[in-house]
C-alpha cells in the first residue's frame, strides 16, 4: 500500500507577505514553514503507517528548491520518501495548474492508494487543488475530514468529515483523496532518532519535462492587488460596565445591527 | 452572448440562502455585460417545483438534473452531469459558493471544463468587458483582484459577502433538462453517519451575526455570555484555537487559520486577544466589535467598537439593554 500526502511550503503567517512580478507572492528568501492544515494530512498518514508499518508513505510538494531542507522535516516524522517537483518554469502556476502538475507526479510515482491534502493551503486560499487532483485522477474524495481509518484488505477508507454544521462519518472506495483539516489530534515533532533517519532518506527531484508535461498555461491572471481601506479608528468605550453596554447597545441599534 | 451559469444548492428539497446571493451576483454580471443571461443548475430529486423560486430570484434559465440518484449528489457525480451539459452550453463563466458543496465541486468542474478558478472572491464585477473577482488574500491583509486569461474560470464566492436581491415574484425562466449520462449516479462515496451537533442551530457559515468567545471568557462553564448574546441577536458562536484547544468548544467553531472564514455583517469577538491567526479569519467582517479587559490587544486595533471591560460585566448588561429595547424578545 502507498499513501501521497501533498504538502506545500507557505510563508509563515507572522512573516510579513510581499506580492512581486505579476502580482504574485514573493516566496524566495522568505521563512518558509509546512502549511499547517498538511501537517495534520501527514499525521494522519503517519497514523496508518504505525498501525501498518509496511505501508509507504510518500511526501509530495511543488516548490522552489530551497524548500527541501523544510520537506526534510516531514521525512524526520516518519514519512518514508519526498518528491520535490521544481522547476523555473513552474513559478506562478496558478490552483488548476498545479493540480495537473501534482497529479502528474502522482501517475508517475504510481499504485498510489489514497492521497491526502490540506482543505487549504494558507497563502494559496483556495481549498482548490486537492479536489481538482481528485478530478485528474478519477477519485472519489472526502474533504474536511478529522480523522481517517484506511482499510486496505476491504480497499475503502472511512473518514470522520466536517459536514455544514454536522459531523458525516463517510467511506470512499480506494483509491480516494481525502482533503484534511485541524484533526481532533495534533501532529508529532519528531524526535532524534527520527532526524537521524531523515539523513538517509531520499528527496527526489523532478522537472515539468520529467513528468513529460508541458508547463501548464496560466488561467487566471492577477491584475491588481493593494491595501484594503484603513478601517476606520476604533472607537473606544471605556466606563461602568453599564456605561459601556449602554454605549455598545446605543451604537448596535444606530448602524441597525440588531 | 453566453450565459452566466450558477448553481443552486438544495438540502432536504429547499434551497439554501447562498443560492440567492449567487443567483444575485450571476443578474448583476449578466446586466452589465449587455444583457447576457442567468442560468441557473439545479441538481437532485423531484426539484421541478424549485423552479418558480429561482425565476424570482432573477434566473433566466432553470436547468435541472432529476433523478433519485442526484440528491445530496457527492461532487465527483455532480461533476459528471454538470460538465457534459455546460460544455454543450460553451459555459465559459460559473459562480459557485466557497460553501462545502461549492469548494468540493468548483475544482472538479473547472478541470472538466478546462477553465480556472478563482477561490473565495468577496465581490464579482465586470471591468473592460471582462469578468473581474476580488479576493481577500493574506487573511485581508491585502486585496487582489483576478480575471481569467483567457477560456474563463469556475468562481467561488464567499457566502455573505453579497447581499440576496429582492425577490420578483411572478418573474418567469425557461427550464432545460440536463442528460444523466449513464453511470454518473454511480457512487463512490456513501455517508454511513450524520451526527448532528449540539449548539446553537445557526451554522457559522450562513450566519449574519458570529459571536465568538476566547479564553478571556475564563473556561467552559463560563461561555454563558457568549451564548446568550448569540441567542439574543440571532448569531452563530464561534472560538478562538485557544480555547478550541483547551477542550472548551468543538472545532467546528473555530474561526482563523486553522478554522474557518466568516465575513457576518456584526463580529462579536468577547475574551479574545486577536493573534494574526485568527484575525485572518474574520478580518473581512462588516463591522467588527471586541468586548476585552486589556485595552491594547491587537483586536481592540482592529475593531470598529472597542469596548474596554470585563466581559462577564459587560455582556450581561448589554443583553439586558437590548432585551429592554425589544431586541431577542421572544427568542
Ligand atoms: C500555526 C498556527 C495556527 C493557528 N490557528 C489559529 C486559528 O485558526 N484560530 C485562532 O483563533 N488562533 C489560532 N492560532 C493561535 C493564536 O496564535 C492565538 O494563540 C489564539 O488565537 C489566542 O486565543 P485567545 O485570543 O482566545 O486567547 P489569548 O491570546 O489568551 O487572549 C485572551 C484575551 O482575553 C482577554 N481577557 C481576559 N479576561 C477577560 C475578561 N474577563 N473580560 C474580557 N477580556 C478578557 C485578555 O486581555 C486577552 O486579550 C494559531 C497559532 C498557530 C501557531
Ligand atoms: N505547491 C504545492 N505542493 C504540494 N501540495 C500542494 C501545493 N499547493 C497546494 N497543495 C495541496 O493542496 C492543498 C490545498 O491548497 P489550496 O488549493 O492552495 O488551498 C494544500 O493543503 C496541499 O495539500
Amino acid at each position: 500500500m502507498r499513501v501521497v500526502v501533498c504538502v506545500k511550503v507557505v510563508p509563515d503567517t507572522t512573516e510579513p507577505k510581499r506580492l512581486g512580478d505579476q502580482n504574485l507572492l514573493v516566496r524566495t528568501g522568505v521563512q518558509g514553514a509546512i502549511n499547517p492544515m498538511d501537517d495534520y494530512a501527514l499525521e494522519v498518514a503517519l497514523k496508518w503507517k504505525d498501525a501498518q508499518p509496511e505501508l509507504e508513505v510518500v511526501v509530495l510538494t511543488m516548490g522552489p528548491e530551497d524548500t527541501r531542507a523544510i520537506i526534510k522535516k516531514s521525512l524526520a516524522k516518519g514519512a518514508d520518501r519526498a518528491v520535490l517537483v521544481s522547476d523555473a518554469a513552474l513559478a506562478g502556476t496558478d490552483a488548476i495548474g498545479t493540480a495537473q502538475v501534482l497529479a502528474a507526479a502522482i501517475r508517475k510515482i504510481g499504485e498510489v492508494d489514497a492521497v491526502l491534502c490540506g482543505v487549504r493551503s494558507s497563502d494559496g486560499e483556495s481549498a482548490v487543488v486537492g479536489p481538482a487532483i481528485a478530478e485528474l485522477l478519477d477519485m472519489p474524495q472526502l474533504t474536511t475530514c478529522k480523522e481517517a481509518e484506511l482499510d486496505g484488505t476491504a480497499r475503502h477508507v472511512t473518514a470522520t468529515r466536517e459536514a455544514d454544521g454536522a459531523l458525516e462519518v463517510a467511506r470512499a472506495s480506494l483509491p480516494a483523496l481525502l482533503t484534511v483539516t485541524k484533526a481532533s489530534f495534533e501532529p508529532r515533532l519528531a524526535n532524534f532518532k527520527g532526524i537521524q533517519a531523515a539523513n538517509k532518506k531520499e528527496i527526489v527531484g523532478w522537472t515539468a519535462g520529467d513528468l513529460g508535461i508541458a508547463p501548464p498555461t496560466r488561467k487566471i491572471l492577477v491584475t491588481a492587488a493593494g491595501e484594503p481601506p484603513q478601517r476606520p479608528a476604533s472607537q473606544v468605550l471605556t466606563g461602568s460596565a453599564s456605561e459601556v453596554a449602554q454605549k455598545l447597545a446605543q451604537y448596535l441599534t444606530e448602524q441597525k445591527l440588531v | 452572448m453566453s450565459i452566466i451559469w450558477t448553481l443552486a444548492e438544495i438540502e432536504s428539497g429547499e434551497i439554501k440562502g447562498i443560492s440567492h446571493e449567487l443567483i444575485t451576483s450571476a443578474r448583476a454580471l449578466a446586466d452589465a455585460s449587455g444583457g447576457r443571461k442567468v442560468g441557473v443548475l439545479a441538481l437532485g430529486h423531484e426539484i421541478g417545483g424549485l423552479v418558480d423560486q429561482l425565476a424570482a430570484m432573477g434566473a433566466d434559465i432553470v436547468a435541472l438534473a432529476d433523478a433519485p440518484g442526484l440528491a445530496q449528489a457527492p461532487a465527483d457525480v455532480a461533476a459528471r452531469v454538470l460538465a457534459p451539459f455546460l460544455q454543450g452550453q460553451q459555459a465559459s463563466t460559473v459562480l459557485l459558493g466557497h460553501t462545502a458543496t461549492g469548494r468540493d465541486l468548483a475544482g472538479r468542474l473547472a478541470v472538466r471544463l478546462g477553465l480556472g478558478v478563482i477561490a473565495d472572491a468577496t465581490e464579482v464585477q465586470v471591468d473592460g468587458g471582462k469578468i473581474v473577482a476580488t479576493r481577500s488574500i493574506f487573511g485581508g491583509g491585502m486585496w487582489s483582484r483576478a480575471t481569467s486569461a483567457g477560456d474563463g474560470a469556475v468562481i467561488t464566492i464567499r457566502p455573505r459577502a453579497v447581499t440576496a436581491g429582492v425577490l420578483q415574484s411572478g418573474r418567469t425562466a425557461e427550464t432545460l433538462t440536463m442528460t444523466v449520462p449513464d453511470g454518473a449516479t454511480n457512487r463512490r462515496v456513501e455517508t454511513l453517519e450524520l451526527k448532528q451537533e449540539t449548539g446553537t442551530s445557526i451554522s457559522l457559515g450562513d450566519a449574519e451575526v458570529v459571536v465568538s468567545g476566547g479564553r478571556g471568557m475564563g473556561g467552559a462553564d463560563k461561555f454563558g455570555p457568549v451564548e446568550t448574546l448569540a441567542r439574543t441577536l440571532g448569531a452563530a458562536v464561534g472560538a478562538s484555537r485557544a480555547v478550541v484547544d483547551s477542550g472548551w468548544r468543538p472545532h467546528k467553531e473555530q474561526i482563523g487559520q486553522t478554522g474557518r472564514t466568516v465575513s457576518p455583517k456584526l463580529y462579536v469577538a468577547l475574551g479574545i486577544s486577536g493573534a494574526i491567526q485568527h484575525l485572518v479569519g474574520m478580518r473581512t467582517s462588516g463591522t467588527i466589535v471586541a468586548v476585552n479587559t486589556d485595552a491594547e490587544a491587537p483586536i481592540m486595533k482592529v475593531a470598529n467598537v472597542a469596548a474596554v471591560g470585563d466581559v462577564h460585566e459587560i455582556v450581561p448588561a448589554l443583553v439586558a439593554e437590548l432585551s429592554r429595547q425589544g431586541v431577542g424578545a421572544g427568542a
